[in-house]
């Protein structure tokens, strides 16, 4: 199987947008993973990671998210989701996610949210 | 996934509770195949959906010869902070996704492989699980 997730990053200070369209599963784990080492090289602090495009998510993508939180921790950044279905949104509550990363319902509710603290 | 939401749909199930039918046979699906056939194509994952007036069952089988574990769905619910802590894959909620999304879970062993069968009823039997305290709690001194 191969990967069926792309990811476009934008730099939208202070935030750094990635965009993810497709699955987030074990075969998009690359891609994500690359575009947060190149953001990280850019310098970035506040990744928003946006679902809006993403038809599936399974619990191997998810997890592809929790390592990527694991890195943001070590690295003193801010990993922030928007964009996810109600639906999705739910298991991240249920996984207890939504105490590690800021879900907001599209980028720019997360945009102001990110203007509003200053 | 697609058929066991046809059916669910037509049913009567709420979108709600078609989206958690679908991730569960979807995580099922995916633990016979990683776990249970271990990534083998030449190996079968079989999907059988039974629809009973009051409930739909959904069977997944693989083609393990290993036994599975003693009542894997009575094992400790994984935390992101377990996961998150040094040396810890991140890996391995399927079970608890699939115990959190449908009413009942039951796994067993048989001559032809490992088999979880889910029931979802059409009147829910256990309410849907409270949200987690969330990252603005959660970080209430620094947000």
């Amino acid at each position: 199987m191969i990967s069926k997730a792309r990811v476009d990053a934008r730099d939208d200070l202070p935030l750094t947008v990635l965009e993810i369209s497709g699955e987030v599963t074990t075969f998009a784990e690359q891609a994500i993973v690359d575009a947060y080492e190149q953001a990280t090289e850019r310098g970035a602090k506040m990744i928003l990671l946006d679902f809006s495009n993403v038809s599936y998510v399974n619990s191997a993508g998810i997890s592809v998210i929790i390592g990527l939180v694991a890195q943001a921790r070590e690295r003193d950044q801010q990993i922030l989701v928007s964009g996810l279905s109600e639906h999705y949104t739910r298991v991240f509550h249920i996984m207890g996610l939504e105490s590690y990363v800021q879900l907001f319902d599209d980028k720019e509710q997360a945009r102001q949210s990110v203007r509003a603290r200053g | 996934m697609d058929l066991a939401a046809s059916i669910a749909g037509y049913m009567g199930f709420s979108p709600e509770r078609i989206e958690d039918i679908r991730t569960a046979v979807s995580e099922a699906t995916l633990n016979a195949i990683e776990h249970g056939n271990r990534l083998d194509p030449a190996t079968e994952v079989r999907v059988v959906l039974l629809p009973e007036p009051d409930r739909l069952e959904i069977s997944v089988q693989d083609q393990s010869i290993v036994p599975l574990p003693a009542a894997p769905q009575l094992h400790p619910a994984p935390t992101v902070e377990s996961k998150l802590a040094a040396g810890s894959r991140t890996r391995g909620w399927g079970v608890f996704l699939m115990n959190s999304l449908v009413d009942e879970v039951d796994f067993r062993s048989t001559g032809h492989g490992n088999v979880v069968r889910m029931t979802i009823h059409l009147r829910r039997q256990v309410p849907p699980l409270e949200r987690t305290h969330s990252w603005e709690e959660s970080n209430a001194d620094t947000a």
